[in-house]
């Protein structure tokens, strides 16, 4: 729910009450008021009736608003008000009204005096009522919307343009700033303590990237001091098969490592953008020199490769890096392939589409991309090739999704 | 030939000297930056192998001081680093070929030959071993005088033998050789066994010696016997 909507309902509900209850007191006072105003009134008519009546001896009547009749009773009843229903014939309708009781002594006879006032129906002093609070609700309702809407696009402002500038945040650009000001304190905090976080989150994400791009570089040495002394120590001439295939074991593993620096720090360097240099690129020419390369690999599983190009596409990128992006698309389809299968590559000014036929993937497509995911937990290699591949992708905007459908594989890229 | 090796990790060293060494080549080596500076205002060589980080220096500025002093070195710069930069950097200042960190000795040693078969010996160096000769200019070998039809790979790699014989080169060297370093087939070495079967067979067919043999499943040696 919106903010405005909410503000808005909690408005709507809260004077809704206000106003019934209000409507309710106004209604219980006002027939209070009415009520002592109207039997004032009937007292004053009836002393002035009796001092009419005193005075000219005629006794006065006008139904059914005064009633006077001789009394053969002596007793004297208290002046009482009571509330009646009588037929007006003129209204041809029942009409409320408020009466007096009372008797009273004059000149020397006894009259029992009822004098009666209409009364508004109480249904239409209901109404009357609930005319007027409903439109001064709905009134005051209206304006408090416009006044919150116009506050709120207002005052609010800067709450949204701060939102828009976050949603263009990413770790990779280092030059984040927000940069929305609206005078107000409240967003002025937000602003300054998103700009702390922001800042943060940028520096964390370099020092990590930094980290392993470091660490790959000091593992490098030592590696290299490993594996050379392994391989010196195999071609001692004296050496058992056994004592061989130990030093062997050491050396594959110590080899392994240093394929998986590489790759680590290959992927550091593409994500730090180490890869400035750029050129026209013919992606058909790259993708034909690659057939070449693995053409022992094509013909040892008896793949057939077929190249369609609808019409030349030229990159601007790095030759490495679309030779490396090339060759990991291609080395992982010949690598997954059936045996006497076929690869088809589509090239076009938009796209590149590999497909291959292979073993049908039991995870979600988008897991591959993941760094160090495998599919077989078993397998030789880190799962380190596609992440690669995405990044290279990433350093040049291209968007890249693999799609498996049983067995049919298939990566596109889009440029 | 005489090479100056400029590398600040002894271990390391010592095993480049120890491998060259037994393939004839004179080694003189330098632990600092300074040392490497005495080395070449002094001696020359014939080829030089620079660690560009090195303790007291930037290596790329010994690589100027080298092309003062000397030029007809072939230079091969061994970086850790791995950057492009440095590489671009590197060749432009003048060095004849990069290699990273960890690298296979037999790689080296075939970088090494592949420079010195370069500058000197100006196109006219062709690689024998009894019956086998292998042309690197015109990617041509024969045996016994014949012609026989290796593809690229098959090429390649009998080139990295004949260049490291009488070693045991594994399987991974041979791997890196021809796929390089960030391949996926790097570690699936189903392809260099059917290389190597290759290889073999054509040899044979021109009744030449099988000379690639293979050593307790962890790689091949091509030697005599």
């Amino acid at each position: 729910m919106k903010l405005l909507q909410k503000t808005n309902r909690t408005y709507l509900i809260l004077s809704a009450s206000a106003f019934a209850i209000a409507g309710l007191l106004t209604y219980f006072i006002l027939s209070l008021f009415i009520e002592s105003q109207l039997n004032e009134k009937l007292s004053d008519s009836k002393v002035h009736l009796i001092n009419t009546i005193e005075r000219s001896g005629i006794i006065y009547t006008d139904p059914p608003y005064i009633e006077v009749r001789e009394e053969p009773v002596v007793s004297e009843i208290k002046d009482f008000f009571s509330d009646t229903i009588l037929f007006d014939s003129s209204e041809n309708e029942s009409v409320p009204f408020r009466q007096l009781t009372g008797t009273s002594l004059i000149n020397g006879k006894n009259y029992k005096i009822i004098i009666r006032n209409t009364l508004i129906e109480k249904s239409d002093f209901l109404l009357t009522i609930i005319l007027t609070t409903g439109s001064v609700f709905v009134l005051l309702l209206l304006s408090l919307y416009f006044i919150n809407k116009k506050l709120s696009s207002k005052i609010w402002s800067p709450f949204y343009s701060i939102l828009d500038e976050l949603k263009k945040f990413s770790q990779e650009n280092t030059s984040f700033v927000l940069t929305t000001t609206g005078g107000i304190e409240e967003f002025e905090e937000l602003r300054s303590t998103l700009n702390k976080l922001t800042t943060k989150v940028i520096s964390d994400y370099q020092l990590l990237k930094r980290f392993t791009e470091d660490a790959s570089h000091e593992i490098q040495t030592p590696l290299s001091i490993i594996q050379s002394r392994l391989e010196s120590l195999i071609q001692a001439p004296d050496l058992t098969e056994i004592q061989a295939s130990k030093i062997h074991s050491a050396y594959s593993a110590s080899a392994r490592l240093a394929k998986l620096t590489r790759s680590m720090l290959f992927l550091a360097r593409i994500e730090n953008r180490q890869y400035p240099e750029s050129e026209k690129i013919n992606l058909e020419s790259i993708v034909r020199s690659q057939t070449e390369f693995f053409a022992e690999a094509i013909r040892d599983k008896s793949i057939s490769v077929e190249i369609h190009s609808d019409s030349e596409c030229i990159l601007n990128a790095n030759v490495f890096l679309a030779e490396s992006l090339v060759q990991n698309l291609f080395g992982n389809a010949i690598k997954h392939s059936f045996r006497n299968s076929r690869i088809i590559i589509e090239i076009s000014q938009e796209s590149f589409v590999i497909s291959n036929n292979g073993a049908a993937l039991l995870v979600e497509p988008e897991k591959l991309f993941d760094r160090f995911y495998k599919v077989n937990s078993s397998s030789d290699s880190f799962g380190l090739g596609l992440s690669i591949a995405r990044e290279i992708c990433k350093a040049y905007n291209w968007n890249i999704i693999y799609i498996a459908k049983e067995t049919l594989h298939t990566v596109i890229i889009k440029f | 030939m005489k090479i100056l090796i400029i590398e600040d990790e002894t271990d390391l060293l010592e095993a480049m000297v120890d491998y060259l060494t037994s393939e004839g080549i004179i080694c003189e080596t330098a632990l600092t930056y300074f040392k490497a500076e005495d080395s070449l205002s002094v001696y020359s060589y014939d080829m030089i192998i620079l660690d560009l980080t090195l303790p007291g220096g930037n290596g790329l500025d010994l690589i100027k001081l080298i092309k003062e002093r000397n030029s007809s070195a072939g230079l091969l710069i061994v970086s850790a680093r791995n950057s492009l930069n440095d590489k671009l950097t590197g060749l432009d200042l003048g060095a004849d070929d990069y290699i990273t960190k960890p690298f296979h000795l037999a790689e080296l040693n075939s970088r090494i030959k592949s420079l010195a078969r370069r500058r000197f010996f100006e196109g006219k160096n062709e690689l024998t071993f009894n019956e086998i000769k292998i042309n690197p200019d015109s990617f041509e070998v024969t045996v016994n005088g014949e012609i026989i039809d290796l593809t690229r790979k098959e090429y390649d790699i009998l080139l990295y033998f004949m260049v490291n014989r009488d070693r045991v080169i594994t399987r991974e060297s041979i791997a890196e050789h021809i796929w390089g370093d960030n391949s996926t087939f790097a570690d699936n070495f189903d392809f260099i066994y059917s290389h190597i079967k290759n290889i073999r067979k054509k040899i044979e067919q021109k009744k030449g010696t099988n000379y690639l043999h293979n050593i307790y499943g962890i790689g091949y040696k091509f030697c005599e016997k």
